[in-house]
């Protein structure tokens, strides 16, 4: 194998890659990239052995051939070389690196050692800006060993469209968007879904894989095998007390008064009067009160949530106004943005005294 | 009250074990298979490291290089799927 590459182009092929490659690996070719140099292309392939992340791109190919490196240190290597150009050549087992006048000499092993996660016939296909799909509902992935089905995003091809939840049992978000590919809901892990970028995508699924195309990068991932709640069950409908709030000034406001507490979760209480929404919170140094303009015309009620849900729900949603919908104090608020159609989510009070 | 940047040593094995399991298992500063991190080392030679310390009343290492582990769930909120109903 020789080739040579624009230092430019391999450092865009080893960020999409080198991603799927674990911190740490008990097996020594996880820890490193496949790198295939065929007609005028290198393809760099990375996986944690659920996911397997593939980058292509131009290269100067002077003799075909595959070889396994070490990822990080080809990523340290492709920062730091000094000349716009590197080239290649493997020969008796090393790698040696040129750039400029660096010149490094890596060890290798055989590409045919490089797992792969098999071939996969996919059940349904479609073109979704997936990315922007999942941006919406992320911060409700659970993080949890034992319901593990909820450590993903839950992607279903419905009669409405298609669909995206996220929960951890104390918030879950919903994203739908138009599309009428129909398919069982699977359910993507967390570690698949961070390495997913925003714009147009070819997706596949299948009941155990997903695939991504987007441009020359591909991202295949194995699936969670599990069942995924009921989410509808719990998304209330009936809520009758509406309040309309800017999404900025509620941000800012919860964030001022959870300053009194180095708790990241501190509580944050909302008492919601005609016009306005009173923002207050307590710890062991003191107290904080904030308030901040609403539409609202109803009874006065009090509500408290988790001060940093509250933050992350509002911060997947773009400038203008939300709706906060409640039913009392202790019950679920089902929050909506006019300016985010088909998405939706419920956040769990936690309880005031 | 929340104790700022006091440092911490685990005041017995067991919780230098958690500690460790916790904190240097998942870190790419420690590889059990070679060279050994050298906080813990200085930990284990009866020094204390600078970079533990208490952050938010939580024993931290500050040099901690991996995936960040899961924030505490809140036990203040109500759950959404009662055990046993999701």
């Amino acid at each position: 194998m020789e080739f040579t590459i624009e230092r430019a182009e391999l450092a865009r092929l080893m960020t999409h890659a080198v991603r799927a490659v674990e911190n740490r690996n008990t097996i020594p070719i996880l820890s490193m990239v496949r790198l295939d140099a065929v007609f005028r292309a290198l393809t760099v392939t990375a996986t944690d052995l659920t996911i397997c992340a593939t980058a292509t791109g131009a290269a100067t190919i002077t003799a075909p051939g595959s070889a396994c490196v070490e990822a990080k240190l080809l990523a340290d290597i492709t920062k730091k070389a000094g000349a716009s150009e590197m080239h290649f050549a493997l020969a008796d087992g090393w790698l040696t690196v040129k750039s400029g006048r660096s010149k490094f000499k890596l060890a290798t092993l055989p590409a045919d050692d490089f797992p792969t996660l098999g071939a996969q016939e996919y059940d349904a296909e479609f073109e979704l800006d997936i990315g922007a799909l999942f941006n919406g509902v992320e911060f409700a992935i659970a993080s949890e060993e034992a319901r593990y089905y909820l450590n993903g995003i839950y992607l279903a091809g419905l009669e409405s469209g298609l669909t995206a939840v996220a929960t951890d049992g104390h918030r879950l978000a919903k994203s739908t968007v138009d599309g009428d590919s129909a398919f069982v809901g699977v359910i993507v892990p967390r570690k698949a879904v961070s390495l997913i970028g925003d714009g147009m995508a070819a997706v596949s699924v299948s009941q155990n894989k997903i695939r991504i195309v987007s441009g020359d990068t591909t991202l295949v991932s194995k699936l969670i095998d599990g069942t995924y709640p009921d989410y509808e069950r719990v998304i209330p409908r009936n809520n009758d007390k509406t309040v309309t709030v800017d999404r900025d000034a509620m941000m800012r406001a919860a964030d001022r008064v959870v300053t009194i507490s180095a708790e990241k979760g501190r509580a944050v209480k909302l008492s919601i009067v005609p016009g306005a929404i009173a923002f207050s919170a307590h710890s062991e140094m003191g107290e904080a009160s904030d308030e901040i303009e609403a539409e609202y015309s109803g009874e006065p009620v009090e509500v408290g949530f988790n001060s940093q849900y509250l933050r992350d729900m509002f911060a997947a949603l773009p400038g203008g106004p939300v709706e906060i919908r409640i039913a009392d104090g202790m019950s679920p608020a089902l929050v909506t943005s006019p300016a985010r159609e088909g998405w939706e989510a419920v956040l769990m009070p936690v309880r005031v005294s | 009250m929340t104790i700022v940047n006091k440092p911490y040593r685990p005041s017995n094995g067991t919780e230098g074990e958690a500690f460790e399991s916790r904190w240097c298992d998942r870190c790419a500063h420690h590889d059990p298979d070679g060279d050994a991190c050298d906080i813990l080392l200085r930990a284990h030679f009866n020094e204390q490291p600078d970079e533990w310390i208490y952050v938010n009343d939580t024993p931290t290492c500050t040099a901690f290089r991996g995936d960040p582990l899961p924030e505490p769930r809140c036990p203040h909120t109500m759950e959404m799927f009662p055990d046993g109903q999701d």
